[in-house]
């Protein structure tokens, strides 16, 4: 083919795309300028408590009278806990609570400067402690389920680990248990980080400096392709708002509480000292083997932030007997919002839980201020 | 203030204010030189201290004069014995001549690679090495001089946030120069590969094919230069020099805070350290109290 008429071609083809664009753009201006509904968090849920920055909020049961283990999510420090319900067809809590369960989650919030000085230690034995033993009074149960997301998985494993009596079953979900990997990004490049040097100089490290970390661990996909698959489907409103959404989320990034940050760097990417059961809080070992309750193990295949090696290595390292591995062939964040998210992973979780939720704890008289007189209980 | 000026037209005139201007920097030259001949006979400085008091009060002045009216401070600093004019201009010239060792440099390296067809991620690292190495030499030197004077403390401060700022901007140019040329790099590979895609018919199933290649191609070549050591280092870098350049801006926002009534942050973070753990301390009493 010669040069002129290849130009021509290219011409062609070049002149076609963009028309193609233009009209797409004019569509989706009018998208764009008619109501969305963008609104996140789509099932009712209720505050029941709140302490300091956070929240414990309980999703309205779906059901007459729900399992009696109630579930508490715990999320990550470093995103928000609405990822769980997105949007009322990408809602992990929702299929929860088709299931029966009966659902809390804790909203972690945004801290401020003055916090910066809160450790693991206050999350941990102080926070979680205190949401695990109101709901442990509200419903009158001895022992919860705990479901722990992300780093929320890593704070829910120490948690169990401290305080085994009060919880029934653990489950976590692309949870980083083993840090000593260099398959992610996120581990290869912890190692060079100073962060005494970060969190003396910003105090809490700031939650746009984390959104650039993440952003540059695909750049191409998560900066470029992702807005021109926009661009190509702007003129769809559902398209639209369910992309506003997740931008919405990946953006609302906390600022990280110093102390605590320090801490989570240090002791778990660099020293991985959880899983070589070296990780002390508040004085007290932490001691994997002292989980002994049924655990659910969820991650993601091609999880380019909690490689699998981060995950998986978590059945082996506790004692229990029954022990259940679910891994899917997704990323970090389709599991939550993949097509698959709702037919195929939420359901199988909230099936595991609904299963292992049915038994109770319950002692035959609970008093709401938290003092329970246990009586034989009752399986 | 020239009062003919005002006479003469009501309006301000700024030629007879200058000449005033200048006049009046003529007085203060001679007065701090003439001091510095209190101090001793004409010329010959006093030995001691009260020579060396000579000398500063000398240099001070011909400093001062520097910066006042130009044709005069030519004049009082073309005295015999050198005078800071002929410093700076000593300094200014080798400045000027490192740079222009540095740009040729990098430009007969760029037309040698160009030449050679090399294509290789650590000539980024020699450009981040040889523009700090420079600044050192030439720029950091005049930034890194010691203050003094009364304002000495906050003159300081603004020396490092300049001198923080200069490296935060070059390890900048390092960290993104990789990012760019990695970028680049995934072009030309894609480019090389497609070569056959478009020899034939250019339709927009071409354009989709070459677009999904680079896509594939780039992610590769990104994660190569993200696991690579150079990269590590440069990200180490760039986070440390940002980190130094954020707390220096800071520590220089907060001298002049200080004027104020206005709390800073690092005041702020005292109370809340002590908020911290006196809520601590009472969360242990209460739990103490319940057991």
């Amino acid at each position: 083919m010669d040069n002129a008429n290849r130009m021509e071609q290219v011409s062609k083809v070049v002149a076609g795309r963009l028309v193609k664009i233009q009209e797409r753009l004019l569509a989706g201006t009018r998208v764009l300028t008619e109501k969305l509904d963008t609104a996140c968090g789509a099932t009712p849920k209720d505050e029941v408590l709140k302490v300091d920055r956070w929240t414990l909020y309980r999703f309205r049961p779906v059901v007459e009278k729900p399992l009696p283990t109630p579930v508490l999510i715990i999320y990550a420090l470093v995103n928000r806990y609405y990822m769980v319900d997105l949007q009322a067809d990408r809602s992990m809590a929702r299929k929860f609570l088709d299931a029966g369960l009966d659902v809390y989650v804790m909203d972690w919030g945004h801290p401020a400067r003055g916090d910066r000085y809160l450790t693991m230690e206050d999350y941990i034995d102080g926070y979680i402690d205190q949401a695990v033993d109101f709901i442990r009074n509200r419903t009158g149960q001895d022992r919860i389920t705990l479901y722990g997301i992300c780093q929320g998985g890593t704070f829910s494993t120490i948690y169990t680990a401290l305080h085994p009596e009060k919880i029934r079953n653990l489950a976590i979900m692309v949870a980083p248990i083993d840090f000593d990997t260099d398959t992610g990004l996120l581990n290869v490049w912890s190692h060079h980080l100073d962060v005494d040097k970060m969190v003396d100089t910003f105090g809490n490290i700031p939650g746009d400096f984390m959104n650039v970390g993440f952003l540059l661990l695909n750049p191409l996909r998560l900066m470029f392709q992702k807005y021109i698959d926009f661009v190509e489907h702007v003129d769809d409103p559902n398209f639209v708002a369910n992309f506003i959404r997740m931008e919405r989320w990946i953006f609302d990034s906390p600022d990280q509480v110093g102390e605590a940050f320090r801490q989570f760097i240090r002791c778990m990417y660099h020293e991985n000292q959880l899983s070589r059961g070296k990780f002390m809080l508040g004085g007290r070992s932490v001691d994997l083997k002292a989980i002994t309750q049924p655990v659910l193990n969820v991650y993601a295949e091609k999880d380019h932030l909690v490689p699998p090696a981060c995950s998986r290595p978590f059945t082996d390292l506790v004692s229990s007997k029954d022990k259940t591995v679910l891994s899917y062939n997704t990323g970090h964040i389709g599991l939550f919002t993949s097509g698959k998210s709702q037919t195929e992973y939420a359901p199988a979780i909230a099936k595991w839980l609904a299963e292992h939720c049915g038994q109770t704890g319950r002692t035959s008289q609970t008093r709401l201020t938290g003092q329970t007189r246990r009586t034989r209980p009752t399986r | 203030m020239s009062s003919d000026a005002k006479k003469e037209t009501g309006t301000f005139d700024a030629g007879s204010f200058l000449e005033s201007f200048m006049s009046m920097q003529k007085r203060w030259a001679e007065t701090l030189s003439g001091m510095s001949g209190m101090w001793g006979s004409g010329g010959a400085p006093a030995p001691g201290i009260m020579g060396r008091m000579q000398q500063a009060v000398s240099t001070y002045g011909k400093l001062f004069g520097l910066f006042g009216a130009t044709p005069f401070a030519a004049a009082v600093l073309r005295q015999p014995g050198g005078g800071a004019a002929e410093v700076w201009q000593e300094a200014l010239s080798k400045m000027a001549a490192n740079w222009a060792k540095f740009v040729v440099d990098l430009s007969r390296r760029a037309f040698e690679n160009l030449q050679k067809g090399e294509s290789r991620t650590d000539r980024v690292q020699d450009l981040y090495s040889s523009m700090i190495r420079t600044y050192e030499e030439t720029l950091g030197r005049f930034i890194n001089i010691p203050a003094i004077g009364p304002a000495r403390y906050g003159v300081e401060k603004l020396g490092r946030s300049a001198d923080t700022f200069l490296k935060f901007q070059t390890a900048n140019v390092d960290f993104y120069g990789k990012l760019f040329k990695t970028g680049l790099d995934a072009v030309e590979e894609v480019l090389n590969q497609s070569r056959e895609i478009f020899e034939g018919e250019i339709t927009d199933e071409t354009f989709d094919q070459f677009y999904h290649a680079l896509m594939n191609v780039g992610e590769k070549r990104y994660y190569q230069l993200f696991t690579s050591t150079l990269f590590k280092q440069s990200i180490e870098t760039m986070i440390s020099n940002g980190l130094d350049f954020y707390k220096s801006w800071r520590e220089l926002f907060e001298e002049l805070l200080k004027a104020t009534p206005i709390v800073t942050q690092s005041q702020a973070d005292e109370v809340h350290k002590e908020i911290y753990l006196l809520r601590k301390r009472l969360s242990e009493l209460e739990r103490g109290k319940a057991r």
